[in-house]
C-alpha cells in the first residue's frame, strides 16, 4: 500500500511537474513567437520571412523554428528555404538585454539557378548574358543549388564595448568555409544601426525622398563604424567535392582530356598565379605572396583544409575618416604587407 | 493654180494620151482579161514584165459602141467586173480605167476597192491629167511636159503637184477643211489680188474665202491612186566594177509649196502651206546600170568645153510614179508627205526624150527586199555583235570580279594563317570547323544552357566510346552523348570527331550532362585532330586554290 501509495505520490510529481513544465514551456513558445513576430514586425521583414513553427526547450535553453522561408520578390523570388532554425546559448546582461546566442541553420537550401534566372528577368538580354557569363561555369558544374548549414554565433562582452561572431557555412558536395572574428571598441547601437539600415535598403525600393535619411544613418553608421577594431580574424576552408568537379573542368579544357592529377595540378598552378597576383595587387611582398600562394597550391594539391590564422597583440582600427565625407579602411587593412607585419596573418594549407 | 486652167484644156490632154495610148501600145502590152458579147465589150489589162496582176491595175474597156459610156453603165459594169478582177488577181486594190470606143477615146475613169466587193467609179474629170500651174521648188520639178510617145508607154498618172497634194490632204482629213481659216487660205491661193483689195472688210473676205472653198470642192475629186513625179537631179562618178553611175536623188529634200505672194500669206499653224516629200523607200534607186563602153560614149556626150575648163553635165531627171502612203501635219504650215514608188525612169533631158534608165516595180520590190535582207543581216551581224560584245563585258567584269575577291581572299587567308600561327589547338580547331572563338567547354556550355533555359550551339572535339546514330558515347568529353543529323552517316567507334551542334543538358544529382545533335561534322584522320595543327593546310582547305601560300606571310 505504502509502495502504491508512492507510486501514486511519483505519478502524481511526474503528472503535475510534467504539466507544470508543459505549461511553463507552451507559455515561452508563445512569448519566443511573439518576440519573433514582433522583431520581425519591427524591421519590416514580415512579408518576406515565414516560419511554421516555435518550440522551446527549457532545459538546454533554446529555441527552433522550422521551416523558414525567406523570399523576396525583387532579391530572393524564390524561397531560401531553411528547414530549421536553432538558438541557442542566449545570454542576457543584468538589464535582460541579449549580449549573446548561437543560431545553427540546418538544410539551408539556396536555390541558385532560379534566383540567377529570375533575379535577371527584366535585366536587358546583353546585360543577362554579362551576368550570367560570371556563373556559367559553377551552374555547369551542378551547383544549381546550394544545401548546406551555417552557423552562427555572436557575443558581447557585459560593457557592450567588446564582440565575437563565428560564421561557418557549409555547402554540400562542395566544401565548408569557416570565419571567426573579433572586434572591440563596439558601441551598443552600432549594430542596431546597421541592422535598421540594411533592412530598411533590403524592404524598401530606394527612393530619394528618403535619400537624407539613409544618408544620416549611414554618416551615423561610419561614426561609430571607424571606432572598430579588429582583434582576431581566422578562416577555414575545407574542400569536400569542389575540387573533384574543378578537376572535370580542367580535363575539358584540354584537348584530349588529362588524367585527374594533371588537371589537378593545373588547378594549383593557375591558383598559385592567380592567389600572388592578386596580393601583389594589394601590396604584398613577393616573398609574402609566395608564402601565401604556396599554401593555396598545397591546399588545392591536397584537397585538405586551408587554414588562415592571426595573432594581433594590440587590436587595430578597421576604418578611417568617417562621418559623412565616406569611410575609408584603415592603413592596416589597406596594404597586404603591413596587414600581414601587425596580424601575424599566417596562411596553411596541407 | 488649179482655178487659172481651164477644165477644157485638160480634157483635151487627157484625151490625146488615151487616144494614143490605145492605138499605140495595147497590141504589145495588153492582155485581155474578160469579154463581153452580149455588151460588145472587150476588158484589156496592161502587163507590165508581162505580168497584168499588180496593186494597181490599168484597164482599157473597148466597147463596140459608144453609148455603153453613156449614163451609168460603166459603173454597172464595174460591179461585175470588180469580183472578176479580184478572184483573178487578189493583190489588186485600185483600177484605172481608160474607155475606148472602136473609134473614138472616151472617158477615163479610177476605181479602188476598200473590200472584196465594193468598187467605186470616180469622175472622170478628176482623173485627166492636169497640166502643174504651180511653179515647183528649186529641188523638184513637175513634168510640165507630157513625155513623148515613144518614152512613156501607157498614159502616166497625174502629176505630182501642189493642188494635188492640197486634194489629197483634204480628202483625208475632211475635218480640218471645213475651218474659216482653211477656206481663207484657200481665198489667198486662188485669189491673192481680191483678197489684198478686199483689206480688212470681213464680209468680202467671207464672200472671197466661201467662193475659194466652193470652187476647191467642185476641183477636189477622188484623187488618183498614183501620180508622176519628177525630180531634176545629178548623177554621180562610174563605179567600173559594178559597170553603174552612182546615184542617190532621193537623199535630199523636196518640197511642194503653194507659191503664194508672202503678201496674201494668211496665218494659221493648221493649213498646209508646204508639203515635205519623202519616200518610204527609196532602196532600189541606188545607181544608173550601164556598161562601160555605152557608159564612156555617153559621159563624152555631156562633156563640154567652157572656157578653159572641161565641164560634165550630170544633169538627168528622175521620172516616178508614186503612191502616197502618208500626209500630215509636222509643223507650223508644214505637212510631211511619204510616197512609195512604183516605177521609175531616168532621163537625161526634161521633154524626157532619151531614157537611161528605168526601174520597174518588181525591180524596186526586189531591191527592198535585198535591202530588208541586208538589212536584216546587218541587225543579226551587229546584233551578234553586240551580244559578243556584252558577252565579252561580261566576262571581264566576272573575270575582275573574281580577281577583286581572289585578292580579298588572299588577305584574308594571310589574316588567318597569321592568327593561326600564335593561335593555341583550341582556336585552330574551331578555325577547322569553320568557326571563330575557341572549342566549347561541356561545363561552360550546359551552365549556359542551364541558365537561359535553352540549348546552345558550339563546336566540340570528341572521341567516341560507342557507334551508331544516337546516343552515342564519348570516351571524351566524358559527360556527353551525340546525335547525328537526320540522314547522316553514322559515328563509328573509338574515332575523333569534331562537332558542330545544339547541346541539350541534363540534369542530375552530381554533374549534369548532356547530349548533342550534330549539324556539321568532321571526321578526324588523327587523334585528337592532330591535323589541325597544319595550319597551311587548314588555310589552303578553307579558301581553296586561289594561289595562297604561308611564303606570303612569312616572307
Amino acid at each position: 500500500m505504502k509502495s502504491k501509495a508512492i507510486l501514486f505520490l511519483l505519478l502524481g510529481t511526474v503528472v503535475i511537474g510534467g504539466g507544470g513544465y508543459t505549461y511553463i514551456a507552451k507559455k515561452h513558445e508563445d512569448d519566443a513567437r511573439r518576440d519573433i513576430d514582433i522583431a520581425l514586425a519591427k524591421s519590416g521583414l514580415t512579408p518576406y520571412v515565414t516560419y511554421k513553427d516555435v518550440s522551446v526547450s527549457l532545459l538546454s535553453q533554446s529555441a527552433d523554428v522550422s521551416d523558414v522561408r525567406i523570399s523576396h520578390p525583387r532579391v530572393a523570388p524564390h524561397d531560401i528555404a531553411i528547414s530549421n532554425l536553432t538558438i541557442d546559448n542566449l545570454e542576457y546582461d543584468d538589464r535582460d538585454k541579449l549580449i549573446g546566442f548561437s543560431a545553427t541553420m540546418d538544410e539551408v537550401k539556396i536555390p541558385l539557378l532560379k534566383l540567377l534566372q529570375t533575379s535577371t528577368r527584366e535585366k536587358s538580354e546583353r546585360d543577362r548574358a554579362r551576368f550570367f557569363q560570371n556563373f556559367k561555369t559553377i551552374i555547369g558544374l551542378g551547383y544549381t543549388d546550394l544545401d548546406g548549414t551555417i552557423e552562427i554565433s555572436a557575443r558581447m562582452d557585459d560593457a557592450l564595448q567588446d564582440g565575437k561572431i563565428d560564421i561557418s557555412f557549409d555547402v554540400a558536395d562542395a566544401g565548408s568555409v569557416g570565419l571567426g572574428m573579433s572586434l572591440t571598441q563596439l558601441r551598443s547601437h552600432f549594430l542596431l544601426r546597421l541592422s535598421e539600415l540594411g533592412t530598411s535598403l533590403a524592404t524598401q525600393d530606394f527612393t530619394f525622398d528618403r535619400l537624407g535619411e539613409y544618408l544620416q544613418a549611414a554618416a551615423a553608421l561610419m561614426d561609430d563604424a571607424k571606432r572598430l577594431q579588429l582583434e582576431r580574424i581566422e578562416a577555414t576552408v575545407r574542400d569536400a567535392g569542389l575540387l573533384q568537379r574543378l578537376d572535370h573542368y580542367e580535363s575539358e579544357t584540354v584537348i584530349g582530356g588529362l588524367a585527374q592529377t594533371e588537371a589537378r595540378e593545373r588547378i594549383a598552378s593557375d591558383a598559385h598565379l592567380a592567389t600572388s597576383q592578386k596580393l601583389q595587387d594589394l601590396g604584398a611582398s613577393r616573398i609574402n605572396a609566395g608564402k601565401i600562394s604556396d599554401a593555396v597550391e598545397a591546399f588545392v594539391l591536397s584537397g585538405n583544409a586551408l587554414t588562415m590564422k592571426t595573432d594581433i597583440r594590440t587590436p587595430i582600427p578597421l576604418f578611417r575618416s568617417g562621418g559623412f565625407i565616406g569611410i575609408l579602411p584603415s592603413r592596416e587593412i589597406e596594404n597586404m604587407d603591413v596587414f600581414i607585419a601587425t596580424t601575424a596573418f599566417v596562411v596553411e594549407g596541407n | 493654180m488649179i482655178p487659172s486652167r481651164s477644165l477644157h484644156y485638160r480634157l483635151m490632154t487627157a484625151t490625146l494620151l488615151l487616144a494614143f495610148t490605145t492605138t499605140s501600145a495595147y497590141p504589145a502590152e495588153w492582155k485581155r482579161v474578160a469579154y463581153s458579147k452580149s455588151q460588145g465589150l472587150e476588158v484589156l489589162a496592161e502587163t507590165r514584165n508581162g505580168e497584168w496582176c499588180q496593186t494597181d491595175v490599168t484597164v482599157k474597156l473597148v466597147a463596140e459602141q459608144k453609148a455603153f459610156f453613156d449614163a451609168d453603165t460603166p459603173q454597172k459594169f464595174l460591179h461585175k467586173l470588180g469580183p472578176v478582177l479580184l478572184r483573178e488577181c487578189p493583190t489588186v486594190q485600185s483600177l484605172t480605167l481608160a474607155g475606148t470606143a472602136k473609134d473614138d477615146v472616151t472617158f477615163s475613169y479610177s476605181a479602188r476597192t476598200t473590200d472584196a466587193s465594193s468598187w467605186a467609179l470616180s469622175d472622170a474629170k478628176t482623173e485627166i491629167i492636169a497640166k502643174e500651174t504651180t511653179s515647183p521648188e528649186p529641188e523638184a520639178t513637175n513634168a510640165t511636159n507630157t513625155p513623148p510617145p515613144q518614152s512613156v508607154p501607157k498614159a502616166p498618172p497625174i502629176s505630182l503637184s501642189y493642188n494635188q497634194l492640197l486634194f489629197n490632204y483634204a480628202n483625208r482629213y475632211e475635218s480640218a477643211i471645213a475651218t474659216d481659216s482653211f477656206k481663207a487660205n484657200l481665198a489667198s491661193i486662188y485669189d491673192c489680188k481680191s483678197v489684198l483689195k478686199a483689206g480688212r472688210n470681213e464680209f468680202q473676205l467671207r464672200e472671197l474665202a466661201d467662193k475659194a472653198f466652193k470652187t476647191f470642192e467642185e476641183e477636189r475629186k477622188d484623187p488618183p491612186s498614183q501620180y508622176t513625179y519628177t525630180i531634176k537631179t545629178q548623177f554621180g562618178e562610174y563605179d567600173h566594177n559594178a559597170q553603174a553611175f552612182a546615184f542617190s536623188p532621193l537623199t535630199g529634200s523636196f518640197r511642194f509649196s503653194s507659191g503664194r505672194s508672202i503678201w496674201c500669206f494668211s496665218s494659221g499653224s493648221d493649213f498646209p502651206d508646204k508639203f515635205h516629200t519623202s519616200p518610204t523607200r527609196a532602196d532600189g534607186i541606188s545607181r544608173i546600170d550601164m556598161p562601160t563602153a555605152e557608159a564612156k560614149k555617153f559621159l563624152a556626150s555631156r562633156t563640154k568645153q567652157r572656157w578653159s575648163r572641161t565641164e560634165v553635165d550630170r544633169t538627168v531627171y528622175l521620172q516616178m510614179t508614186v503612191q502616197i502612203k502618208d500626209m500630215q501635219m509636222s509643223g507650223y504650215g508644214n505637212a510631211r508627205m511619204a510616197y512609195e514608188i512604183i516605177e521609175a525612169r531616168v532621163f537625161t533631158d526634161n521633154k524626157f526624150t532619151k531614157q537611161i534608165a528605168y526601174y520597174s516595180q518588181e525591180e524596186l520590190a526586189e531591191a527592198i527586199r535585198v535591202a530588208d535582207e541586208t538589212a536584216a543581216k546587218e541587225a543579226e551581224r551587229l546584233r551578234l555583235q553586240r551580244e559578243h560584245a556584252e558577252r565579252e563585258s561580261v566576262r571581264q567584269r566576272e573575270l575582275a570580279v573574281k580577281e577583286y575577291e581572289r585578292q580579298q581572299a588572299l588577305r584574308k587567308a594571310d589574316s588567318e594563317y597569321r592568327f593561326l600561327l600564335k593561335a593555341d589547338i583550341s582556336r585552330r580547331l574551331a578555325y577547322m570547323m569553320g568557326k571563330q572563338n575557341r572549342l566549347t567547354t561541356p561545363t561552360n556550355s550546359i551552365g549556359w544552357s542551364l541558365m537561359w533555359e535553352k540549348p546552345s550551339k558550339g563546336t566540340l572535339l570528341i572521341h567516341t566510346k560507342t557507334e551508331g546514330t544516337e546516343n552515342v558515347e564519348t570516351h571524351w568529353p566524358k559527360r556527353i552523348s551525340v546525335n547525328t543529323a537526320e540522314g547522316g552517316n553514322a559515328l563509328e567507334k573509338d574515332k575523333w570527331y569534331l562537332i558542330y551542334g545544339s547541346l541539350t543538358p541534363k540534369l542530375y544529382a552530381d554533374l549534369p550532362t548532356a547530349s548533342v545533335d550534330i549539324e556539321t561534322l568532321i571526321s578526324c584522320e588523327m587523334p585528337a585532330c592532330e591535323e589541325a595543327n597544319d595550319i597551311t593546310e587548314l588555310v589552303l582547305k578553307k579558301h581553296g586554290d586561289i594561289g595562297w601560300g604561308p611564303e606570303r606571310v612569312t616572307n
